[in-house]
């Protein structure tokens, strides 16, 4: 079945304009519609389809090459993006074909030795409306955000369809049924669209794990088994010994109320950059600093950055825009992409604004089981130090850590649950209470949260962060200044190490040589890469084409040869008056098998006498016999004449009726 | 069990399969499998715009479907006129006449021809084996996947396809010619019409069936045999015509010639042979009435045997080419029970046995030993035997020796795989290399040649 005129062309430029590629898209339509004109064809055997074929698999093959090294993250979308490219050998070469198909048995390795000659020759496949529905999709992939697409999409479907229509229904009902086609699809794609940024933001925080600064759901009170995923998400190097783990904050928050933490008074400030454009001042420098290597994937927008809590200087890092917030946020805004930085910081120092009002207060829903709990550590009468201690030694000895949330009674909040009763739970449950309990005792608190650092790769030697390494802890201001307390029970990792994946070990050997490209892509110069490539193509192409005009492969066929050739043993299978016979089968007067002509006319002389019974198809028939029986050979003028003859009586009969209740 | 579960499966998937390419045309089919792939590969609606040719072309192949479900039955009918006998691998033509009774013209429908349906039973599937199985891994030898396409596409006759209804003018009568081409042997059960109407847009069909029983006997796929020379006949003698078991004569002279051993001392021309002082004899015009026996050995493990069907293309060549040669024949295998089965000179037609070869089955429940008693029982009347056998064993072996020990001409056409690999053993029997022939599928023509 091939495509109407023009189409593929029209397609090839709508994918050209959506993807950037107008300039090649134009030279490929131009090519594949010039077929029209030009005359020449040529005889491609199945082994030149099967080159053909393998010499599209190569460059499908180097354009995903190229995708994963430009943009691993979409290296799927930008390959859909140039399929027309990697098939257009394929197409082009069914265009000139002298039998305008390709053999399918040639297209798979395994097709090409397994089929037989008989099921080979019954492979025989146009490859037009798929071409055509690739360069669609393709052309949708590039998402160019035109709001005509839909309309470009519309049209050229129409026309696809245009020659598939039945002639049984007017042309007024097939296009109304395609406006309530398009209109039906028009409804569906937004609606898909909205489900999509439903979906998107209703599950936002679950899957994509970018804390909001200013709000912080925690889990606690929820009846789930959490499950945090083996993901590794960024990675550690320092140039001097570390100890583990290493908590690196996200986000800081200041008030708690119904399971939920709330940053105040926390508007972000744009900091700008130094000198040489990758450097950041976030604080004040310390003494003792040390410095840490962080590589970390950045989504496009904005993003929280995961850095040691008394980070005061940035290196290296390459980004748009850089923020911070009083309570020590640091928020990226840049395209997507690796950022590999350094972090200078002092460590067991934390930057944060000074405490308030807020770091004391304790919501009325947990109070009374906060405030019995402080009485019965006597958390009034210590000192700061000592009041960490109790509480360290307290979570410590008489609670345990636990991802399985069993909820709680209703009498009672969940913290208050875990405190008196459960005395089980994750990092939010035991950072929560710490909080409170430290506010209770009146040292002004804070809630942070983040990812703590212990696990070291040997396989990367590196330290790598996953997904369940996410964790919370609190901030205390004692003696003049914020310190960490962590009082989750220090055998949290290895539990959920425990609830790992038992094939951590190969994705993680995956997420590492994803990562060691992903480095690799970002030492090379694009462009440089683009170059060589290209010319690897040509030359390839080159190769390629004089072994496939080499003398045992395909053969050009001059506008002569493609002309119909009479087997030797039947001359004048090419006269024009089978057309009458065509015409007349079409009109449902079927020729018998072995039925003459002069036997037929005569049958449907007596039935149809104003098509069989025209004075002017005996003399026809006369000259037809002559063309195919002889004697002699049909003169040049005896063959106009039998041409016109021909022409004319169709034309003639044309309006006659058709057969009608003869039998 | 398991094989149970996988037989309703493969039956299952089969029908919808079928339902499938009947209620879809090629260009639905092809725009259901893009719908497929962009609905997979369109799932980000925030990257690319590939959902919007998703629904776009979801939007269409559904309101094809829905148009294709409401069809309000055409009144027309349909008379299919068919020729008595087909052949298996020859095309079959023939007309069908569709009648309008309607007062609106009807364009643009089409029709395929409702056959026998060629799921086997479960039975069948369990009990019949493809050949060459045990080539196959384990896996395929127990999922009986391979056996299922196999048996599929050995009991279906003629391919399913669609074929035009010429436009049918208001009340209006046509015909159309229909060629199709039978795969094998056998009834060619026709059910009746199933008509088909696309929708605007060409991609789905809607179907209502017009009920028209009939069948076809097909016969099986014959071969040229070149002009025999039938074992068994005297050749060139005097006398009248006998339809019996030897030979007939004839009493036109044509020559005289030397004598031969076996010629009757009666026709002895004595003058001549004083003269040369050897023994000279008459020769007349020659007679073919002969009385053949054809014995087609069906004897096969297997219900779908390739070498069992072409040694039915023999035989059915045989009965073919002696008809031109006025013999009679008889044509002895074993089915239920041991059938023999008289032609020619007034006794049954050849297409009688034709028929009967268009129909016999493998005789899987009996061993080859049954054939021989009615063989030997009937020996007398016949003037000479053409074996096609399947094989070369023993029991075979016992049955050519005991024909030859009782003088009986014969001619042995075995029928084996073109395998160098599996030579046929132990031979034929010394002396009677000449009338012992091996042939091989898918060089039947080539070996018969040599005849």
């Amino acid at each position: 079945m091939k495509t109407p005129p023009l189409l593929i062309g029209a397609t090839l430029l709508l994918w050209g304009w959506q993807s950037r590629l107008f300039y090649p898209a134009l030279v490929m339509a131009a090519v594949l519609e010039s077929h029209r004109l030009i005359k020449s064809r040529w005889d491609f055997s199945e082994s030149d389809i099967a080159r053909i074929s393998d010499l599209c698999t190569i460059l499908l093959a180097i354009a995903v090459l190229i995708a994963v090294i430009k943009d691993p993250g979409r290296f799927m979308l930008l390959t859909l993006q140039w399929l027309p490219i990697a098939v257009f050998p394929l197409i082009a070469t069914q265009q000139y074909s002298q039998s305008g198909t390709i053999y399918g048995s040639a297209l798979l390795i395994l097709f090409r030795r397994r089929l037989t000659k008989e099921t080979k020759r019954k492979f025989i496949i146009d490859i037009s409306y798929p071409y055509f529905f690739l360069c669609l999709v393709s052309a949708a992939g590039a998402n160019a955000g035109k709001s005509w697409f839909y309309y470009g999409l519309l049209a050229l479907t129409a026309w696809a369809l245009w020659p598939l229509r039945s002639r049984r229904y007017p042309f007024y009902l097939w296009l109304l049924l395609l406006m309530a086609g398009g209109a039906l699809g028009y409804a569906g794609q937004v609606g898909l669209y909205r489900l999509h940024s439903f979906l998107l933001e209703a599950g936002y925080d679950y899957f994509t794990k970018n804390r909001d600064p200013f709000k912080s759901t925690t889990a606690i009170g929820e009846m789930i088994a959490l499950k945090q995923s083996d993901r590794i998400l960024f990675r550690l190097a320092a140039a001097g010994p570390l100890s583990l783990p290493i908590r690196l904050r996200e986000a800081c928050y200041t008030a708690y109320d119904r399971a939920t933490w709330y940053a105040t008074h926390s508007g972000f400030e744009e900091l700008l950059p130094e000198t040489n454009q990758g450097s950041w001042t976030i604080g004040a420098a310390g003494a003792d600093a040390q410095q840490v290597h962080i590589w970390m994937r950045l989504p496009k927008g904005q993003n929280l950055l995961k850095l040691p809590g008394g980070t005061f200087r940035l290196h290296d890092l390459h980004v748009a825009r850089l923020e911070k917030n009083s309570l020590g946020a640091v928020r990226s805004e840049s395209e997507a992409g690796l950022a590999v930085f350094q972090a200078d910081y002092v460590p067991g120092q934390v930057y944060n604004r000074p405490p308030d009002d807020a770091d004391l207060k304790i919501p009325a829903t947990e109070a009374p089981a906060i405030q019995t709990f402080a009485e019965s550590l006597q958390l009034n009468a210590k000192g700061g130090d000592e009041v960490i201690a109790a509480l360290h030694a307290f979570f410590g000895q008489q609670f345990r850590y636990s991802l399985d949330l069993v909820g709680h009674p209703s009498d009672k909040t969940a913290l208050a649950d875990f405190l008196l009763h459960a005395r089980a739970g994750h990092c939010e449950y035991f950072a929560t209470a710490t909080v409170l309990l430290l506010r209770a005792a009146g040292i002004p608190a804070r809630y942070v949260s983040g990812y703590a650092a212990a696990e070291y790769s040997a396989l990367e030697e590196r330290i790598v962060v996953r997904q369940r390494h996410a964790h919370a802890w609190a901030l205390a201001f004692v003696a003049g200044q914020w310190v960490e307390v962590d009082t989750t029970p220090p055998d949290w990792p290895a539990l959920e190490a425990a609830g790992a994946s038992p094939f951590v070990h190969v994705t993680d050997l995956f997420a590492f040589l994803r990562f060691r490209l992903t480095l690799w892509r970002q030492r090379i110069q694009m462009e440089e890469l683009t170059l060589y490539l290209t010319f690897a193509l040509v030359a390839l192409g080159l190769l390629f084409i004089k072994r496939l005009t080499g003398k045992k492969h395909m053969r050009r066929v001059t506008v002569e040869q493609r002309q119909p050739v009479p087997p030797a043993n039947a001359p004048g299978l090419t006269s024009e008056f089978f057309a009458i016979e065509q015409w007349l089968n079409r009109q449902g007067h079927e020729r018998q098998p072995g039925e003459t002509f002069r036997a037929w006319f005569q049958r449907l002389a007596a039935s149809a006498p104003e098509i069989a019974g025209q004075p002017e198809i005996q003399p026809l028939l006369a000259l037809h016999y002559r063309l195919r029986f002889g004697p002699g050979v049909l003169g040049r003028e005896d063959r106009q004449r039998l041409i016109a003859g021909v022409r004319a009586s169709i034309r003639a009969n044309d309006g006659s009726p058709r057969r009608n209740g003869a039998g | 069990m398991l094989k149970s579960f996988l037989y309703k499966s493969y039956r299952f998937f089969y029908t919808s399969d079928q339902r499938r390419r009947r209620r879809f045309t090629l260009a639905g089919l092809v725009l259901a499998a893009i719908v497929a792939i962009t609905a997979i590969t369109g799932l980000d609606t925030h990257s690319t715009l590939v959902h919007q040719v998703f629904t776009l072309l979801l939007s269409v192949l559904l309101l094809s479907l829905v148009w294709s479900k409401f069809l309000a039955r055409i009144d027309i009918a349909a008379t299919r006129h068919l020729p008595q006998y087909a052949t298996a691998g020859e095309p079959l033509v023939y007309r069908v006449a569709f009648e309008n009774r309607t007062a609106k013209m009807q364009t643009a429908l089409s029709f395929y021809e409702n056959t026998t349906d060629p799921r086997p039973s479960l039975e069948e599937l369990l009990s019949v084996k493809e050949p060459g199985e045990d080539k196959r891994n384990v896996w395929d030898r127990n999922i009986l996947y391979y056996r299922w396409l196999w048996l599929i596409s050995k009991r279906r006759i003629i391919d399913d396809r669609f074929h035009a209804v010429p436009d049918l003018p208001a009340n209006g009568r046509l015909e159309t010619r229909v060629e199709v081409t039978p795969r094998s042997r056998g009834y060619l059960h026709f059910y009746g019409f199933e008509i088909a109407r696309t929708d605007p847009f060409g991609l789905c069909r809607a179907l209502f069936s017009i009920p028209a029983p009939q069948k076809v006997i097909v016969l099986p796929k014959r071969y040229r045999l070149p002009r025999l020379s039938l074992p068994g006949a005297r050749r060139h003698h005097a006398r009248g015509v006998r339809l019996a078991a030897s030979i007939g004569n004839y009493g036109e002279f044509v020559s005289l010639r030397d004598y031969r051993p076996g010629d009757n001392l009666r026709q002895i021309h004595w003058k001549s042979s004083a003269k040369r002082n050897e023994w000279i004899i008459k020769e007349y015009q020659e007679e073919f009435y002969a009385r053949q026996a054809l014995i087609l050995d069906t004897f096969s493990t297997s219900a779908h045997s390739d070498r069992f069907e072409e040694a039915v293309s023999i035989a059915a060549s045989f009965v073919c080419s002696l008809q031109t040669q006025e013999s009679l024949l008889d044509l002895l295998f074993v089915g239920d029970r041991s059938y023999r089965f008289s032609s020619g000179r007034g006794t049954a037609s050849y297409d009688h046995l034709l028929e009967i070869l268009a129909a016999v089955q493998t005789c899987r429940d009996k061993t080859f030993d049954a054939i021989a008693a009615p063989v030997f029982e009937h020996m007398h009347l016949f003037s000479g035997c053409i074996c096609v056998l399947l094989a070369w064993d023993e029991p075979r072996r016992a049955l050519v020796r005991g024909l030859k020990d009782r003088g009986v001409p014969i001619l042995v056409i075995i029928v084996t795989e073109d395998d160098p690999s599996a030579p046929l053993d132990p031979g034929p029997p010394k002396g009677f290399e000449k009338d012992f022939m091996v042939v091989k599928i898918g060089r039947i023509e080539e070996g018969l040649a040599r005849l």
